[in-house]
């Protein structure tokens, strides 16, 4: 028989070898499904900032429009704007969350004056092409919120899976750093009509 | 999460009672009244004949204890179908009364209302919100425009019936219900969603997409919203554009508000609403006290197609509407120019125009 050949010790030594060769298969499965979720994430995190990247400049492109359009009219909102059209170069390749946000606070001031100028100009709200371009904004203002949410919720995971252990072993390994959030001052929710 | 606010609330449907004209009040509740009446004398009747009937069924006993069993049975099958029937007439002649004065009460003057038609299978199955078997049916159709937004909604059931014989060759039937309940169709608001997104109540593992199954699921900020419910795209991207913090709200209140499984889908411009495990009266009900009772009941049942309409913000147009008004002002502006009239002309053009739009 196979157990008289082997003996009661060597049959332990091979259940040992199977239990600690299933332990290691098991380690290399985990490590490696580890990896590739902080890569996956890693991959969805540019995504998404590409995603805040094309909205911004969307964003931008249509401020631009919207200023060029109320130039003759916002002679005192003139600093803000004149700001705005500086940046026609656009957005720098590789900008950090920390750029893009200090980006996107510049764009809201501009938007901001850009409507003290309709405010103040009616002429402004009958100007069809004007009021096309808001509306886009409007748009693209929301696909940039989209956008911000989206790299927020993947970075709050990433940064969860950096510092929870046992997750944090391969982390610390690969030198994987947290990723920064892009801070942006939240629009004032509105509120939801519950009556009904 | 508790459900512990559910349907309109009282202030509500009085002040839609309260905007009832007086003389269509009154006719309102002639009518309620006579459904009363008619289901009164029905069950009279039921009374009487159940009587008869049951009392003429003790006679076999004279003859044989099984001719008074199944004398019994018919009897008690025939006081059924004339308590049904009755109750069906009093329902039937206050649907084609009331139903469709109440709807456009509530939706205005563009409601109406048709208790014999509902949405074609081919819409049924075109959706993709739950499975279609070999049984169908659909009634209670509602049609409106809340807002300048419009919709449908009706009353669907769809099941499969299977028949199967035992060993010794007898015949089971067996019946499961995929869906029973209420699907409403409305125009979307004016953002544009590439292929569909599907925001379906959570069962527990029990449901799933038909489109995307169990996989393409998105979790949002919001805990208890991730809890409530599974959001399906294949653009994680457009899910966070139309789930905006305030539309995750409005899905929570939703679920606090409305009995039933709730499925949402957006697609092709359209937002559809399916409720399973709920459907809509909109008939006579016995258990109303009178008739005002029954026209509250009525308008419960309607004010949340309202409603959605409200806390889903599907009328929201972006700016679009400021841009035609402007559009229109110009080209008007033009038109009276060149047509060198006092602008009665070009009006006209425009009105036109706008009811193309």
């Amino acid at each position: 028989m196979f157990t008289s050949g082997l003996g009661t010790g060597g049959l332990i030594a091979i259940v040992i070898v199977v239990i600690v060769l299933i332990l290691v298969i098991s380690i290399i499965g985990w490590w490696i499904s580890t990896k590739n979720k902080f890569l996956r994430y890693q991959v969805s995190i540019e995504d998404a900032a590409s995603g805040i990247d094309i909205a911004l400049t969307k964003r931008f492109d249509l401020l631009s429009k919207m200023f060029d359009i109320t130039k003759g009219y916002a002679k005192h909102e003139k600093d803000t704007l004149t700001e705005v059209i500086g940046m026609r170069a656009g957005i720098p390749k590789g900008a950090t969350a920390k750029d893009l946000s200090a980006i996107n606070t510049k764009l809201d001031e501009a938007a901001r004056s850009i409507n003290v100028a309709i405010e103040r100009y009616p002429d402004l709200k009958a100007n069809t092409v004007f009021l096309e371009l808001q509306a886009s904004s409007r748009d693209a203002e929301e696909h940039l919120q989209a956008a911000r949410r989206m790299f927020n919720s993947n970075v709050k995971i990433y940064n969860q899976l950096l510092l929870v252990f046992p997750s944090s072993i391969v982390a610390n390994h690969y030198h994987y750093t947290k990723s920064d959030f892009f801070e942006a001052q939240d629009k004032k929710r509105e509120d939801v009509k519950l009556s009904f | 999460m508790a459900r512990d606010l559910v349907g309109p609330s009282d202030e509500n449907v009085k002040s839609i009672l309260n905007g009832i004209d007086q003389e269509q009040k009154d006719k309102l509740e002639k009518v309620s009244a006579e459904s009363k009446n008619i289901y009164d004398k029905s069950k009279k009747t039921t009374i009487i004949v159940g009587t008869i009937l049951i009392g003429l069924s003790f006679l076999g006993l004279f003859v044989d204890t099984m001719v008074f069993v199944v004398a019994l049975v018919f009897a008690i099958i025939i006081t059924i179908a004339i308590y049904g029937a009755g109750q069906g007439k009093a329902n039937t002649y206050f649907k084609k009364n009331v139903t469709d004065d109440l709807v456009k009460a509530v939706l205005g003057p563009k409601g109406n209302y048709q208790s014999n038609q509902g949405w074609t299978p081919t819409f049924i199955s075109g959706i993709k919100l739950f499975r279609m078997g070999n049984i169908y049916s659909t009634k209670d159709r509602i049609t409106g425009e809340i807002d300048g937004v419009d919709f449908v909604v009706a009353d669907v059931t769809s099941g499969n019936k299977t028949v199967t014989y035992d060993s010794k060759g007898n015949r089971r039937e067996h019946t499961t219900y995929y869906f029973q309940g209420v699907v409403a169709e409305y125009e979307f608001n004016s953002k544009k969603v590439h292929g569909s997104l599907e925001i379906r109540e959570d069962e527990g593992g029990a449901g799933y997409s038909l489109i995307y199954g169990r996989k393409d699921n998105v979790d949002f900020e919001d805990i208890a919203f991730n809890k409530d419910f599974n959001v399906y795209t294949k653009d994680k991207l457009q899910a966070f554009y139309i789930m905006t913090p305030q539309f995750i709200e409005a899905f929570n209140e939703i679920k606090r508000r409305i009995p039933g499984h709730l499925i949402f889908s957006i697609q092709d411009g359209r937002m559809i609403v399916a409720i399973n495990g709920t459907h809509n009266n909109l008939g006579y009900s016995a258990k109303s006290k009178d008739a005002n009772a029954a026209l509250e009941s009525i308008i419960r049942e309607i004010l949340p197609y309202k409603w959605f309409v409200d806390i889903l913000n599907l009328d929201q147009d972006f700016g679009q509407e400021a841009v035609r008004e402007a559009k229109l002002a110009s080209l008007k502006s033009k038109l009276d120019s060149e047509t060198n009239k006092n602008g009665e002309e070009s009006d006209s053009i425009i009105n036109s125009i706008k009811e193309e739009l």
